[in-house]
């Protein structure tokens, strides 16, 4: 119901090679968006980190979730990210790790989206923020699954991890939305 | 609805132009580094008041045993699929073996006495020093 209204009221842009505002564009679009997030989930999971704490990855993915939480919003972005997490959790993960991501996600997605209506932060702030809180999540996660309180012991290190590569994140995202944003008027995005 | 759906277009036209890193952006990276160095100082802390170190393994929020650190000894959890080998040796701890996939449990660091944490997420383990209750004796409680 909510999608309809919002497409009701923005009237189609008819300039460029397509609608941009099209409902099938936007599906296509999106669709295209989440393939892009799942290819750079395989892409991270080809390449691990050997670090002596686990839980610590670029979150390459979370550059085109970014990109659709400023351009489509949070519940979109929500939806590729779900469907992310499905697609990786299936392919190569387990229920566990889809479970972290479930968790990770959910929480980082709403502390960005806050913190993007805040309008105070730019994208690397927001992306910073998101890095971190998707650390908290992750460690609440497996602290559920532990039952147990010690592996909040990690948190210092995974919370400094998640800022800084989410800053990373949010700097890569920022040329992106302007490079693309550009384009957005003349009907490609 | 009305309202908040004009603040998310507003929002979206501010950010046709992604700004420059700002202050407020500072400020946000600056408190969560200064929240994680808090914390760390205060595991520290509390590293710090352990008095005598034993060795704590469970599983999924159940204690499978406690271990002095002085003897040395090798420890295997769980049966032939979902293992962990768990090694004592003068006063360090590690795992030496484990069948998780992903093996980060081998790749942390070796705790000894003055505290630290072994998780194996997969397998729910986590190893670690404890001393507050500073009564057990050398035995084995198994």
């Amino acid at each position: 119901m909510n999608k309809n209204r919002r497409i009701s009221e923005n009237p189609p842009e008819k300039t460029g090679l397509f609608r941009t505002d099209s409902p099938a564009a936007k599906i296509a679009l999106l669709g295209l968006l989440t393939a892009l997030a799942v290819i750079m989930g395989y892409i991270e999971h080809r390449i691990p980190l050997p670090l002596p704490v686990p839980g610590i990855k670029l979150g390459l993915c979370n550059i085109v979730i970014v990109f659709v939480l400023y351009r489509f919003g949070f519940l979109r972005a929500l939806t590729v990210s779900i469907i992310r997490i499905l697609v990786i959790g299936f392919l190569f993960g387990s229920p566990v790790s889809m479970f972290y991501g479930f968790f990770g996600a959910l929480l980082s997605l709403s502390g960005m989206a806050l913190l993007m209506r805040s309008g105070r932060f730019s994208v690397i702030g927001v992306s910073a923020g998101g890095g971190a809180l998707h650390s908290i999540g992750q460690i609440g996660a497996a602290a559920i699954l532990t039952a147990g309180t010690g592996i909040f012991r990690y948190l210092p290190v995974l919370l400094l991890a998640g800022e800084f590569c989410g800053a990373l994140i949010g700097l890569i995202d920022r040329t992106v939305l302007k490079r693309l944003g550009k384009q957005r008027n003349e009907g490609i995005i | 609805m009305k309202p908040e759906n004009a603040a998310k277009k507003n929002s979206l036209n501010e950010e046709k132009k992604p700004r420059r890193i700002r202050r407020a952006d500072l400020v946000l990276l600056a408190g969560i580094a200064f929240f994680a160095v808090l914390l760390f100082f205060f595991f520290l802390w509390k590293d710090h008041s352990i008095t005598s170190p034993v060795l704590e393994i469970s599983s999924g929020g159940k204690i499978l045993g406690q271990y002095p650190l002085s003897e040395n000894r090798e420890i295997r959890i769980g049966e032939d699929k979902n293992y962990n080998v768990c090694r004592i040796e003068d006063g360090k701890v590690r795992i030496t073996e484990a069948d998780c996939p992903d093996h980060s449990c081998i790749r942390s660091l070796p705790i000894d006495g003055r505290g630290g944490t072994i998780i194996c997420l997969p397998h729910r383990l986590v190893i670690r020093i404890t001393g507050g209750t500073g009564n057990i004796p050398d035995a084995v409680a198994e």
